[in-house]
């Protein structure tokens, strides 16, 4: 007889991280003119965060939306927050002691190890990269940081960063560090010096330019990619990466870059 | 050993993808039909484009998953692409659709019939949207009239999806009594989760559906009732959360078993998995085809 495995060993309640659950603002602290981060204690304590997940963040009367999390602390943890729309402008004036509520964590996540890794962030996509690299720390890899913006006052998390690995920096305006885009850069230093690793997160062009060049320098590279979100966690469907039957949210958002570019290609050979 | 007849409809096997619960993008769909489904039931449609609620839409809850999603879709003018593409790949296709009267059901179901669907899916029972879904399948005679007309205009199958009611044994008979092909038992259930930080329900709708394991032993009780006074065959619904809640379905007499909100937490491998292990139950408790399961809780 052949042996029966019984479903109910395994997952016999739901996976209660995706519960909408109160947590309050306990600090905020503005890092530009744009990007405020946001420390926020739930009040049911969550999983630990692995580094490229996310949370749904409900401003309740707004949305909810999604956000990288960009550091944790045990019984908080932070989101840094670009004011980009209604919600965001309000989430980002919210005065320490209100209310949101959060769903998390979710996601997949990177598997970081004892490597090498080139990490590129543009815009708030150094979010979730200054996280990985406490993650990469934690596992005795090595981190090098790209950190771009389009001009030196939008720089973001540059003296954390500086704490767990080499920052390398460009500005679109040259106002400080290598004058260029974070893709600009990431090919300087890839021709120059070789990694294990390459990590990216920021604006979809950037995203596919490392992407492209990891593919063409054939080192492996991973993708943090963003898709409107209604639900989070897979069952809405709104967050289809572009017709390939993946979902950022659940499947994601953290992609092999070939599976990320071959979604991203389907689409464009679509139209 | 796994093939189904469903009501003149062959099918791999008895496993349907539930409606809604992956949104509406085909790729999707093909990807549960990848890993193994017998025949998906596409997200509901309506007359017009709806937009949905808006966020939160969906909550865990302790028991289950809590939803209002709003009803979602491109309209009528969605329909034809998805189930012409879903049929170019060979796959068994049941249209949902709601409308709010009989002539929008028609209409509706006059698209699914040119698109050459196998099947239409009358969404009689979503729990959370005004003047569609669950409003119309409590009012007996309006559901006698809706199955009537299509059955009359349309040489199509034709399965009412059922809520939880009092009456829902009633309801069914009726629709078997009025030409349904079968019955889908049955949807989510009306629920509220509040957050008692917040002070308030975290769904905007303030209401919404309860999926998952919380209404699994619910959906059994009106499947074996059902059985007890139908003809036609049942689809059941509801809280399918791992193999041995497809096997009990079955066993209480349902023909074919949809499932839904597990896929957020098991992923679409749980189709290929659920297979395998009721494959290997049936194998070791003697079983040679799924006729000889269904229903047998009854003998
Ligand atoms: C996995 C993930 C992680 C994210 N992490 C962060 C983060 O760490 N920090 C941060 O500031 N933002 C992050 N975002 C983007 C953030 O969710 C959106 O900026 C936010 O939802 C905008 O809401 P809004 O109501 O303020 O603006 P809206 O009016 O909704 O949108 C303003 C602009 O943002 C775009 N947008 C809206 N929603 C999304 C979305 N879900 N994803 C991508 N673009 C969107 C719109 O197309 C529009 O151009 C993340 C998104 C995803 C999917
Ligand atoms: C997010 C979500 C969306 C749904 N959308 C629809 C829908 O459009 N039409 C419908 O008839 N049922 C819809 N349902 C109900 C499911 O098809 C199913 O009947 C219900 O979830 C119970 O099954 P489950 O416990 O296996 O999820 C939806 C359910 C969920 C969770
Ligand atoms: S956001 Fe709902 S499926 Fe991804």
């Amino acid at each position: 007889m052949s042996t029966l495995k019984s479903g109910a060993h395994q997952g016999y309640l739901v996976d209660r991280s995706k519960e909408i659950v109160g947590a309050e603002i306990i600090k905020s602290v503005r890092e530009n003119v744009l990007v405020k981060s946001i420390y926020l204690r739930p009040f049911r304590p969550l999983a630990k965060p692995k580094p490229g997940q996310f949370v749904m963040i409900w401003v309740p009367n707004m949305e909810e939306i999604p956000m990288s999390v960009s550091g944790f602390y045990g019984d908080h943890f932070r989101i840094s927050v670009a004011s980009v729309g209604p919600t965001t402008r309000v989430l980002n004036e919210l005065p320490v002691g209100t209310l949101v509520g959060v769903k998390g964590f979710l996601g997949n996540a990177l598997q970081l190890g004892n490597k090498k890794y080139l990490l590129v962030g543009g815009g708030y996509g150094v979010a979730p990269l200054v996280y990985a690299m406490a993650g990469i720390r934690n596992s005795h890899g090595e981190a090098q940081i790209v950190i771009g913006a389009r001009t030196r006052d939008l720089l973001l998390f540059l003296d954390e960063a500086k704490r767990f690995g080499k920052v390398h920096i460009s500005t679109d305006d040259g106002s400080e560090g290598f004058h260029g885009t974070a893709l600009d850069l990431a090919k300087e230093i890839l021709s120059s010096e070789s990694f294990d690793e390459v990590i990216v997160c920021g604006p979809e062009p950037l995203l596919i330019g490392v992407s492209e060049l990891c593919s063409e320098y054939n080192i492996q590279a991973y993708v943090l990619a963003e898709r409107y979100m209604k639900c989070g966690i897979g069952l809405c469907g709104s967050c289809v990466l572009d017709g390939s039957g993946l979902l950022v949210c659940r499947d994601g958002p953290v992609f092999d870059a070939r599976i990320y570019l071959k979604a991203l290609r389907r689409k464009i050979s679509k139209n | 050993m796994l093939q189904i007849d469903l009501a003149g409809i062959k099918l791999r096997n008895f496993l349907i993808l539930a409606s809604g619960v992956v949104g509406s993008d085909v790729s999707m769909y093909l990807r549960a039909w990848e890993n193994g489904i017998g025949a998906i039931v596409t997200k509901t449609f309506t007359i017009e484009r709806r937009e949905g609620f808006t966020t939160p839409i969906i909550t865990a809850v302790r028991c289950g998953y809590l939803n209002a999603v709003g009803l979602e879709n491109p309209g009528k003018e969605g329909m034809k692409p998805v189930i012409e593409y879903l049929k170019k790949c060979g796959i068994p296709t049941i249209v949902s659709i709601a409308g709010r009267d009989v002539d929008e059901f028609l209409q509706l179901a006059s698209i699914a019939y040119e698109s050459n669907a196998d099947a239409v899916e009358l969404n009689l029972s979503c729990p959370h949207a005004k003047g569609l879904g669950l409003e119309i399948g409590l009012d007996r005679e309006l559901t006698v009239r809706i199955i009537k007309r299509i059955k009359d205009d349309f040489d199509m199958k034709v399965f009412p999806k059922l809520g939880l009611s009092s009456n829902v044994t009633e309801i069914a008979k009726s629709a078997e009594v009025a030409g349904a092909d079968g019955v889908v038992l049955i949807n989510t259930i009306r629920g509220m989760k509040i957050d008692i930080w917040l002070a308030k329900p975290v769904l905007s709708n303030k209401f919404g559906g309860l999926s998952g394991p919380a209404i699994h032993p619910i959906a059994v009780a009106v499947v074996y009732q059902a059985y007890e006074h139908l003809n036609i065959p049942i689809i059941a619904s509801g809280g399918v959360w791992d193999w041995e809640d497809v096997v009990e379905f079955l066993m209480a007499g349902a023909k074919a078993v949809q499932i839904g909100s597990v896929l957020t937490d098991k992923g679409f491998e749980f189709i290929r998995e659920t297979i395998e292990n009721i494959k290997n139950f049936m194998n070791s408790r003697g079983y040679k085809s799924v006729e000889e399961l269904i229903g047998v809780a009854h003998e």
